[in-house]
Parts: structure tokens; C-alpha cells; sequence
């Protein structure tokens, strides 16, 4: 008899504060937040330290930047442009880059005409994906690299945790450059961004922020980051005099 | 006595070949026999525990203890192991005098100024005794030879009270010195058996009796004649051995006994503010050639535990052809430390430096998996840029950041695939001087999936693939 009382006055009792909210909603929502006892997700970011892609449109899509260190899964077919939007980023470092079981040749010559300083770059080429996991691990925390660049396609969740341990430890930022992901697993990393080929720059996803909500697609326009490169090709070589001379003595 | 008089310690090793052999991995007990008279000489303590002792002949020994396992006596393996132990001490006393091939002089009044007592001293000895793990007998004295002889009948007494001392030589009796058995035989037929008995004896009276060796070695044994001591010099180089009683077939093993090799090296580095940048170990095999390891750090190191890491990152690597019996440690490059003077709160930031990182990676991965870029003043794009080793840069090349060139070189081949020329051509046509030159027109071209080539076509109109603009 007595429980059922108690039932009963919990049941008007919502009731009645379903009532009051109806009536003063607005009111004790910002009386809640004011006293910090609820908050939007999306209004956390501030608590993840970013740092600037050097990239004024691609800082605003991710909300302030790369995050400061931990792990960043780059998905993207290689050669569209994956390393190029990195480049202004990777050149704002002072400790080392280092760039293991790179898919080539590293050309000094072109990361140097970049403005890249060729001189803290170390490339290592270790045997097999154990190695390479544990050269990693071993730069990240070492504390004299800034960035590591690892390019394998098999990863393992224990592995990018481990990672994610050693980037924190030292303060260091590991990204993943990953061709084909055929697993839809989903790492436990800072950052998971998607690259596509786009005439103009590179085609953008995040799909994976933490501390962010966006799940958003965008073009980044890279043009004016090397018109050398972009520079639209010439319909025709041949220009008339008039215009020659304009070049010549301007 | 006056001030004069020196105060001397002696430290007698009873057992320095079978404490120095690593045998306490050993499951069988060890014992140490001249091979002279195939007498046991030393004993570990698994063997005595079974009732074998020093002084037993082999075939009583082997009776009593079914796995024996017996080496021969080596005197200048102990000689050696002596010197090492020389060198340990050299770190918190000056003078140290190497006495046959088990036993070391220590000339005591010189230092006690410095330790402020008999006390301080003998404890900062016994530290550097025990960190060595060699078992030895002990005891102090006016002169080295009465050191010499209480230590070698274990008194194990160190003091400076010299009516103690002179008593407790006193007790002994002259069978228990090392004089020579004419001489000791000769007192013992006129009834002298002890040292009292003999120091009883006036000078004037013993120099009349007996002949001048006996006059000269009581006098020793006083203290009133000086006794010539080569006082030992620690070299600068290091150099150590451990053998191993057990063959150890895997490179796991080795870290132990590396390890404490590792400590002693760390002494002498310590002791000379000096740091190695190159270690040799050499693992020494039953019939085959000694495997000679290198492991090297970067911007020097001193401490036993990262050469340790480094270490065993070589090991990991290498594989062993036969089992090891003896590691040798040496270090090849020794130069003076250079204390780099960070900011204190900078240094918890930034954590290692680059070079004690390429000294980790090369240590496991091989010299060559670790690599700079350089850059080079050529047009060329193979001759541009060039792996080094890391972190030693020496050109200086303008830049130029309107040329166009791809990340990643690629060996050329042959362009197959259906492109979209961007730019070009740029002709590179050079290289005349050294017999490798090239005619190459260069494009930025851009495959249907995005990629973006570097791509050349040759005098002969073949189309390559050089580059990748990742």
C-alpha cells in the first residue's frame, strides 16, 4: 500500500516538474549552464590542444588544427597530394621529421626548394612492419622528433594505442598514411582524415574528431600553397609580339 | 712508533678464479684443482656444501661429489682479474701495490685525511669488495708484511691500535709466515715456534744467531726497515673479460654477465668524466672465430643501463653460430664528456636528444636503415639530393622555390598509363663533366586517379616515370 503511495508521488512528481520545465524551460537551462550541470557536446573543443595546419581554410574545418600530438590516420591514395598539405605544417617544426618505410625515394631536393629544412628530416627504412611499428614508437617518445610519418596499411588497435601513449609521452604527432583500408575498423586515433584526388587541391572528410563533431566533407583549394605546381597549363605557346615586349620591358 | 710509520691494509682473494667465472648460474658445484698436483684449491660454495674442501686431492673430491665439474687453475687469469679489481679500488684510494697474483697492498695513512678515519675508509672499500662479489680475508698492519701475514690467516681485523696488532702477530706461529721453511725449520730446532718467541729475541742478538734474511725480515715485519712497493697505475683504456661457465646458446644470456661488465665500465667512465662512443664485444666460441659485435652511441653514453638496451637491440640481431663461452668488452672510443647546459625545465620538455635516438635505431634496425637527406648543388634530380648519414649536414645550397620537383624519386618506368600534361617541358640537359649525362625533358603531368607524376621523355621519345608528388 505504502509502495504503491510512493509510486504514485514519484509519477505526479514528474509530472509536475515536466509541467514546470514546459513553463520555465529557457529560464532553468541557462540557470543549469550557468551553474555548469549540463553542456553540449559539441562546445568541448576547447579542452583538446590544436595546433595550425599552417592552412588558413583547413585550421577553420578542423576547429583550431591538428591536435598537438597523438595519432592522425590519413587515408588516401598516394601521390594526390597527401604530404603537400602537410608541408606548411611540417615546416613550422623545429625537432625532427622523421619518415619511415617512405613509398619511394625521399627527394631532399624537392622538400628543400619547399622551404622544408632538409636537415632535420631522417628516413628510415627498417625491414618489416614490426620494426617499423617499434621505430615509431621509439621516435615518438624519444621527445627530439615532432612529427613521424609512417606509411603501412595493417594496423591493429593495440597498436595505434601504443602509439597514442608514446606521441603523448613526447609530445609528438604520428601520422598514418594509409593507401588502401580495406578493414572498416575504427582506431582509436586523435584524427582520421580522408584525402581524394580534386583538381584544385584535395578533397576532404573528417571522419573522426576527437573532441569535435563535424563529420564534414570539403574541397581544399591548395592553388595559392604552390602555384608553381597548379599553374594552369598554357592553351598556346605562341604569343604575339606586342605582348612579348610587354613581358620583356614591362 | 712515530708518526712515521705507515699503516697498511691487505687484502688476500682466497678465491678470485672461481668468484671472477660467473659460476653462481652454474647448477653444478665447481671446484678450481692445480693441475700441478691435481690438488682442489678452490671451492664454490655447492661443493663444500657436499663435503669437498680445499686441499682434497681430485679423486677424493670426485668421490664425494658425483657432478663435479672441475677447471684447471689459471695464474694469469687471476692476475688480470687482480688488476681489475686494482682499477675498482683506484676510485677511492690512491695507493695500491698488486702482490703476487691474489693478493693487494693498500697504503692506508695517505688517504685517511681525505675519508677522516680508519672507519669511513675501510667501509667505502668494502663497498667497491662487495659490488665486485670476490670473497677475500682482511686485516691491518704496521708494515706490509704484517699485513700480509694476518691477512692470509683470515684475521679479518682492521684498526690502527698498534699494541693489537703487534699482539695478534705475536699469536701466530711461524709455519703460518711465508719464510722460507729453512729458516723457520732452523728456529723451530732452537725452540722458537712463535712470533713472540722471535720478537722476543733482540736485534743484536737474532743479527749474531741467525743469518741476514732473517735479521732483514723482522725488521720488515716491524716496520723498521723499509720495503720497496711498486705502487700500480691504472691504464686508460678498458678492456674486460668474463667467461662464462655455462655455453649460453641464446643472446638473452649474455645480458647478465654483459651487464656487469657494463657496470665496470661505467666506474672507469665515471671515475675519468669520460663517455665511449664505441663498444666491442667480442663472443668468444668453443672452435670457431670470435664473433666481434659493434654497438655504438651517438653522442656518447657512460651509463651501464643504456649501453645495455643498446646492447642487447645488437643481440637481438644477431644470430649466434655456436654457443658463447667468454665475452670480451672493450671501448674503442673514449672521449671527455660534454655536459650540454640546458635550461632545467627545457629539459623535461624535450626529453632525448636526436643522437641518443639514431643511437637506439641503429642499434636495432642496422646502420643503414637509418638516414639523412642532403641536398646537393646539381641539376640532375639523382644527383640533387642524397642520403647521409643522420645528423652530419655540410652544404649549404640556395633555395629555389620556384622549381618544381616531386617529393618522392621513383627508379624510372616506363609511363603506360593515360595522362593530363600540367607543365613542361623543362629541359635538363647536363652532366657532361663526369661521364653521366643526361638529355631529358621533364613534365608535371596528372594520371586519371589524381596522381600526381614527374615524368621525363629521352632524345629517344621513351616516356619514364621519375617522380611522385605525394
Amino acid at each position: 500500500m505504502q509502495q504503491t503511495l510512493q509510486i504514485r508521488c514519484d509519477y505526479l512528481y514528474c509530472i509536475c516538474v515536466q509541467y514546470f520545465l514546459k513553463q520555465c524551460m529557457s529560464d532553468l537551462i541557462d540557470l543549469l549552464q550557468c551553474q555548469q550541470l549540463v553542456w553540449h557536446g559539441n562546445e568541448q573543443l576547447s579542452n583538446v590542444e590544436r595546433v595550425s595546419t599552417g592552412i588558413k581554410t583547413f585550421d577553420e574545418y578542423l576547429q583550431g588544427g591538428l591536435p598537438k600530438h597523438g595519432v592522425i590516420d590519413i587515408q588516401a591514395p598516394h601521390g594526390i597530394g597527401e604530404i603537400r598539405v602537410l608541408l606548411p605544417y611540417l615546416k613550422q617544426q623545429e625537432r625532427l621529421t622523421v619518415f619511415i618505410n617512405p613509398p619511394g625515394y625521399v627527394n631532399g631536393h624537392g622538400l628543400f626548394h619547399l622551404g622544408f629544412d632538409t636537415t632535420r628530416l631522417l628516413v628510415v627504412h627498417p625491414s618489416n612492419d614490426i620494426d617499423a611499428l617499434w621505430s615509431a614508437e621509439q621516435c615518438l617518445k624519444s621527445g627530439a622528433c615532432s612529427s613521424v610519418i609512417l606509411w603501412q596499411d595493417r594496423l591493429a588497435i593495440h597498436q595505434i594505442k601504443r602509439l597514442q601513449l608514446a606521441a603523448e609521452q613526447g609530445g609528438a604527432l604520428q601520422f598514418m598514411m594509409r593507401n588502401n583500408t580495406s578493414s572498416h575498423l575504427s582506431l582509436p586515433v586523435s584524427l582520421c582524415l580522408k584525402f581524394a584526388a580534386h583538381n584544385k587541391g584535395l578533397e576532404v572528410s573528417i571522419n573522426k574528431q576527437k573532441g569535435g563533431w563535424s563529420k564534414s566533407r570539403f574541397v581544399l583549394m591548395l592553388e595559392s600553397y604552390w602555384p608553381e605546381l597548379y599553374q594552369p597549363p598554357k592553351a598556346d605557346k605562341v604569343i604575339s609580339l606586342s605582348e612579348h615586349r610587354k613581358w620583356v620591358s614591362p | 712508533m712515530g708518526i712515521t710509520v705507515t699503516l697498511w691494509i691487505y687484502l688476500h682473494f682466497t678465491q678470485l678464479q672461481l668468484d671472477s667465472t660467473f659460476c653462481e648460474a652454474s647448477e653444478q658445484p665447481v671446484v678450481i684443482v692445480d693441475a700441478s698436483d691435481n690438488r682442489i684449491i678452490q671451492v664454490c660454495n655447492k661443493a663444500r656444501a657436499q663435503g669437498v674442501d680445499v686441499g682434497l686431492g681430485l679423486g677424493a673430491a670426485a668421490a664425494l661429489c658425483q657432478h663435479l665439474q672441475v677447471q684447471p687453475y689459471d695464474c694469469m687469469f687471476e692476475k688480470n682479474k687482480l688488476k681489475e679489481i686494482a682499477h675498482s679500488l683506484y676510485q677511492v684510494t690512491c695507493d695500491i701495490s698488486l702482490v703476487s697474483h691474489n693478493g693487494i697492498l693498500l697504503r692506508v695513512s695517505n688517504m685517511l685525511n681525505l675519508y677522516q678515519g680508519l672507519e669511513a675508509y675501510w667501509q667505502c672499500i668494502q663497498a667497491v669488495l662487495q659490488r665486485l662479489k670476490v670473497c677475500y680475508s682482511y686485516a691491518s698492519g704496521y708494515s706490509p708484511l704484517a699485513a700480509r701475514l694476518l691477512a692470509k690467516n683470515k684475521v679479518n681485523l682492521i684498526t690502527d691500535d698498534s699494541s693489537m696488532l703487534l699482539h695478534q702477530v705475536k699469536s701466530h706461529a711461524l709455519y703460518e709466515s711465508d719464510l722460507p721453511s729453512t729458516i723457520s725449520e732452523q728456529l723451530t730446532r732452537v725452540g722458537v715456534h712463535t712470533f713472540e718467541a722471535l720478537l722476543n729475541i733482540p736485534m743484536a742478538q737474532l743479527a749474531k744467531r741467525f743469518d741476514a734474511q732473517l735479521v732483514h725480515y723482522v725488521g720488515r715485519l716491524l716496520g723498521q726497515f723499509k720495503e720497496p712497493v711498486n705502487f700500480y697505475q691504472p691504464p686508460e683504456s678498458f678492456s674486460r673479460y668474463v667467461e662464462l661457465l655455462f655455453e649460453a646458446e641464446n643472446t638473452a644470456w649474455l645480458s647478465k654477465p654483459l651487464h656487469t661488465l657494463l657496470h665496470q665500465l661505467e666506474d672507469f667512465l665515471l671515475g675519468r668524466e669520460k663517455v665511449a662512443y664505441q663498444l666491442t664485444i667480442e663472443l668468444q666460441h668453443r672452435d670457431k672465430t670470435p664473433a666481434i659485435l659493434h654497438v655504438y652511441a651517438k653522442e656518447g653514453e657512460y651509463r651501464a643501463e643504456k649501453w645495455l638496451m643498446l646492447c642487447e637491440f645488437v643481440f637481438s640481431n644477431h644470430q649466434l653460430t655456436a654457443p658463447v663461452q667468454g665475452i670480451t668488452l672493450s671501448a674503442q672510443r673514449i672521449a671527455e664528456r660534454q655536459s650540454g647546459c640546458g635550461d632545467l625545465f627545457e629539459k623535461q620538455h624535450k626529453g632525448g636528444s636526436a643522437a641518443s635516438l639514431i643511437s637506439i635505431l641503429q642499434a636495432k634496425l642496422g646502420g643503414d636503415a637509418i638516414q639523412g637527406v642532403e641536398v646537393y648543388a646539381d641539376h640532375r634530380p639523382e644527383k640533387a639530393s642524397g642520403f647521409i648519414e643522420p645528423l652530419c649536414h655540410g652544404n649549404d645550397v640556395p633555395r629555389e622555390p620556384s622549381l618544381v620537383r616531386p617529393t618522392m624519386l621513383l627508379n624510372p618506368e616506363p609511363l603506360n598509363s593515360k595522362i593530363h600534361i600540367q607543365q613542361g617541358p623543362e629541359r635538363i640537359s647536363t652532366g657532361w663533366w663526369d661521364a653521366q649525362p643526361i638529355i631529358r625533358d621533364y613534365f608535371v603531368v596528372k594520371e586519371q586517379s589524381g596522381r600526381w607524376l614527374w615524368v621525363f621523355r629521352d632524345p629517344t621519345q621513351n616516356w619514364y616515370i621519375h617522380g611522385v608528388f605525394h
